[in-house]
């Protein structure tokens, strides 16, 4: 991703830290600073929200997580988590949007289907084997195993998805078995 | 493998799968377009004001009153005269026909009896009110000439005293009085009817200009 200012991210020689550039957007609102925080977080977060629905309903999704930040700075406490506050936003304008479309119990109950190892025998591609086993899980479980993925911990988890920690390791238990048993090569 | 619940502590497969989905994450980036807008939109967010102000209330309350100070002298001032008045009377026209008693000190004692004294200030009443009255009725004619008529009329009494009366006055005194309206040329000369207190109550054209001789 290109940086808007790329120049300017430098200050006095050196790079200005996330947290930095949280507190100056927050207080002042720099624009280098949103700079910052926009190539640190837009790509995972775009990542989280395409791995829970389709890409166009995720670049809309992230551009209002993106623009409640600019707009309603204050509405993020500072010495937060920004990136727990951003994946928490996304995640919640998602649920609204697939509400509105009612799709989201269709989300929701959506099984992980034991992935036909000779299918998997076939397909040389571990990666799309990955893409289709991660797509292939429940709504919750995919959630639960991307914002693991993404460096949140089972607290900060179990914080945006307002459920409790046992919850999200069951769920992630699940996660990580299908996937691991969709990328094994078949037992013959 | 158990098909009971497996146990995740293989490093290596949580390796795998965290590899996998980094691998995953570089196909599917945030779109280009969305950093523009968004930085445009933080740029139309930074030119507007930082903080909203209330309005001093103190400032718009003092413009106000200026502007209701203003707006008042201005009706004030522009306020027609609604009187059917001239707007420069002579003092020479004006008459006051007063009626005083020759004697305002009378003493009882010079009367025989009461219904002397009764008849003697009921004869002073009825007086004073016919005094009224004569002055009530008590006009007074005015001639002059014309001497313009564009912007009201503008006109010269016999003792070069120079008066001026508007058009609406005029056109009131004619309606008052049932009359047609006039045309007023230059040096034609009329004939004005005041009443003690000054004011208008006829206007009639006279054919001859050979009035104040």
């Amino acid at each position: 991703m290109l940086s808007i200012f790329p120049a300017f991210s430098k200050l006095q020689g050196r790079e200005i830290t996330i947290e930095e550039a949280i507190h100056r957007y927050v207080v002042k609102r720099d624009k280098r600073a949103f700079d910052r925080i926009y190539q640190s977080y837009a790509n995972d977060l775009f990542h989280f929200v395409c791995s829970m629905t389709n890409e166009a309903m995720a670049a809309d999704v992230t551009q209002k997580a993106w623009l409640k930040l600019l707009e309603s700075p204050n509405s993020f406490q500072i010495n937060t988590n920004l990136k727990a506050w951003l994946f928490k936003v996304a995640r919640n304008l998602l649920i609204d949007e697939l509400r509105k479309s009612n799709r989201l119990t269709e989300q929701q109950s959506e099984q992980a289907g034991d992935i036909d190892s000779e299918q998997v025998a076939s397909v040389d591609d571990q990666l799309e084997v990955f893409n289709r086993a991660l797509l292939a899980l429940s709504f919750e479980q995919r959630e639960a195993f991307c914002l693991q993925q993404d460096g949140f911990s089972l607290h900060d988890i179990a914080r945006m998805t307002q459920t409790n920690q046992e919850t999200i390791k069951t769920r992630l238990r699940y996660a990580k078995k299908r996937l691991k048993s969709a990328l094994e090569p078949s037992n013959e | 493998m158990s098909k009971q619940q497996p146990e995740f502590n293989n490093t290596e497969d949580e390796q795998v799968l965290a590899h996998l989905y980094q691998q995953r994450k570089r196909q599917h980036k945030a779109p280009n377009e969305q950093q523009a807008i968004l930085m445009a939109r933080l740029e139309q967010l930074s030119r507007g004001p930082k903080y909203v102000k209330w309005p001093n209330v103190r400032y718009y309350t003092s413009i106000a009153a200026s502007v209701f100070a203003i707006a008042l002298m201005v009706i004030v001032f522009s306020l027609p005269n609604s009187q059917h008045s001239v707007q420069k009377y002579s003092q020479s026209f004006v008459s006051v026909e007063l009626h005083v008693l020759e004697d305002e000190n009378f003493s009882p004692r010079q009367y025989a009896s009461n219904n002397n004294y009764r008849e003697v200030l009921y004869n002073q009443a009825k007086q004073d009110y016919l005094a009224s009255q004569q002055q009530q009725l008590t006009r007074r004619l005015v001639y002059a000439k014309v001497l313009d008529s564009d912007t009201g009329l503008a006109l010269l009494t016999c003792n070069n005293e120079l008066l001026q009366i508007s058009h609406s006055v005029v056109d009131k005194v004619l309606v008052n009085r049932n009359k047609s309206p006039i045309t007023f040329s230059q040096g034609q000369v009329f004939e004005l009817t005041l009443n003690n207190q000054g004011n208008i109550i006829d206007i009639e054209a006279k054919r001859t200009d050979k009035i104040c001789s």
